[in-house]
């Protein structure tokens, strides 16, 4: 087990006896090299559960076990434990291009190892390899972060947690705000670091990003945990629609076909392939 | 965001209630009281302690987040190191009391270091007036009485609805630049940044892992921002009208009446101890020591 989510309770305080309870005893596991996908509407308690895993956020009950390091209210805010565990999980927030900061691409990189502990020739040498890995061609390294379209800024932004190594990586929404040639370059680009071994954790609410990538998937619905399962059970649901979540365009070609009298059971169909075969072999069986 | 100083809160309590134009008048009546000279130390002390009193009936009365406040005091810790600092190293005036004589005959004096928490405490209680006035009046109020107190600079066609206008963007903006700047430093601890620790070359470089984005999210907001009020027929020179109406009522009246009464007794005292050296409360407190 890689990370041990045990119990998990958090709420917001406004101040003035306003509070807003994000996580209600949360409790679920994550293996190594696990593609973990955490979806639910708005407001389910997404973010604030990803933030506990690097210590951004510390439970008010409970706690988070990520390779025995435990993450609990106990932990001091400041302590340099939790500075090591942000290097073991890098987390990359929505819209990451706003975290760009440095005069170059390749300085901006560059910046996470150096605050890690690496020398400048090592960092550079990591740096440069983190955006080989997100497809930045070198003529970007000298030019300003802020001279990049939008879906290359992202890249760089994932660069720079790339860079530091981490073994586990979350990512909050990373195709939001997208065009779809980019949204599936970026998708790509982290199937590629989980084929390479990194735990992959996402928070998304794109039911097709899941249903193609994702081999778990963790429900969240008004702060507590529905359900653990894998895409497939979890679109196979006949009422998947109560965890106000949008059913994959798949499973409603799926759907379509079931209502109107195709006899052949798609339950086992999780890919489009499957499915032009499955309809094909339908049709020629009458 | 987890208790932002001074953010609007609507409740229920007689300080929200009033007008805003009352509210901002005695603001600025009140800065001006907790400026003026009182005389000697311990007179203005004595002054500076009863103002103290009245700002917190103020505070308790508009139910403002003592928490924070007390939270967001802590910031002021530099301002007030340096205040001691420039009073101790530059004194003036008839410092008499010598607190500590250096072996090369500097001389630090008890007065230096009055002084300095003279002006501190001015400025806690500047900072507590206007935590109250944004914590009880919401930014459209505030605007609504900016441009109000604007309008005699129309017949000079000075453009007091462009001004209000940028008041209350600026105003609108801040809990959300609020929440981005939280948003990017949580970006950036993940990157290994360490807000709290480190040598102040370190900490200058972490700021400016927080100020250089929020700066570019600002501008880009902001590009964003026009091009939507153009898109909606935004013309800064429009006449136009509002939903709400501001309404002078009756307790604001009283509220005036008893703030500009107020403020006259401070300026009472004020002119008595600079024009006429006399030192009101501490002959009031003498007076009392003597009778008991």
């Amino acid at each position: 087990m890689q990370i041990e989510v045990k119990n998990v309770s958090y709420t917001y305080d406004y101040g003035n006896k306003e509070t807003y309870k994000a996580l209600d005893n949360v409790s679920f596991s994550v293996e190594k090299g696990d593609f973990l996908a955490i979806v639910g509407k708005t407001g389910a308690g997404k973010s604030t559960l990803i933030q506990m895993l690097n210590g951004l956020l510390l439970p008010d009950e409970g706690e988070v076990d990520i390779d025995d390091f435990i993450v609990s209210k106990d932990h001091k805010k400041r302590s340099k434990k939790l500075f090591l565990l942000r290097k073991k999980v890098g987390m990359v927030f929505q819209f990451p291009e706003y975290q760009l900061f440095e005069e170059t691409v390749l300085k901006d990189v560059m910046f996470g190892p150096k605050n890690f502990g690496l020398k400048d020739d090592e960092a550079m040498a990591v740096a440069k390899s983190a955006l080989t890995s997100v497809h930045i061609d070198e003529k970007y390294y000298n030019r300003s972060p802020f001279e990049l379209s939008g879906g290359e800024k992202r890249k760089v932004a994932i660069a720079g947690i790339l860079a530091s190594k981490p073994e586990i990586m979350v990512l909050d929404e990373p195709t939001a705000g997208l065009d779809p040639l980019a949204k599936v370059d970026i998708m790509n680009l982290i199937k590629e670091l989980h084929e390479n071994g990194t735990t992959i954790i996402l928070v998304t609410h794109d039911m097709d990003v899941v249903m193609n990538y994702a081999s778990k998937v963790v429900v969240l619905n008004d702060a507590k945990l529905m359900k653990v399962t894998t895409p497939d059970a979890l679109f196979n649901e006949p009422d998947v629609e109560k965890y106000s979540l949008e059913i994959p365009t798949l499973y409603k070609f799926k759907r379509i076909l079931a209502n109107e009298g195709f006899k052949k059971d798609l339950k086992s169909v999780n890919d489009f392939d499957s499915l032009i075969d499955a309809i094909t072999e339908g049709k020629n069986n009458g | 965001m987890d208790r932002v100083f001074g953010k609007f809160t609507n409740k229920n309590t007689i300080i929200h209630h009033l007008d805003s134009r009352f509210k901002i008048f005695a603001l600025i009546l009140l800065m001006v009281i907790i400026f003026l000279n009182y005389g000697d130390f311990a007179n203005s002390f004595a002054v500076l302690g009863i103002i103290t009193v009245l700002i917190l009936i103020i505070m308790i009365l508009s139910r403002v987040n003592f928490l924070s406040f007390l939270n967001n005091l802590k910031a002021l810790w530099f301002m007030m190191l340096v205040l001691i600092l420039i009073n101790c190293l530059i004194p003036y005036g008839d410092y008499s009391h010598i607190m500590y004589t250096f072996p090369n005959g500097f001389s630090i004096y008890w007065e230096a270091l009055f002084n300095a928490l003279r002006v501190g405490l001015r400025i806690i209680l500047m900072v507590a007036l206007t935590m109250v006035l944004t914590s009880t009046t919401s930014p459209l109020d505030i605007t609504y009485a900016f441009e109000w107190y604007l309008t005699p600079l129309k017949l000079v066609k000075f453009p007091t609805q462009v001004i209000s206008m940028t008041i209350s963007l600026s105003l609108r903006f801040i809990p959300t630049l609020l929440e981005e700047a939280q948003r990017i430093m949580r970006a950036q601890k993940s990157r290994g940044v360490d807000y709290n620790r480190g040598v102040i070359s370190k900490k200058i470089k972490s700021i400016t892992t927080l100020v250089i984005p929020l700066l570019v999210s600002c501008f880009s907001r902001s590009e964003e921002l026009a091009l939507a009020m153009d898109a909606r027929g935004y013309d800064p020179y429009a006449s136009r009208t509002r939903y709400r109406i501001l309404k002078f009522g009756l307790k604001d009246i009283f509220s005036l009446v008893f703030i500009v009464l107020v403020g006259g007794f401070f300026i009472y005292l004020c002119v008595l101890a600079t024009n006429y050296n006399v030192n009101f409360i501490t002959t009031l407190f003498k007076q009392i020591e003597a009778t008991y």
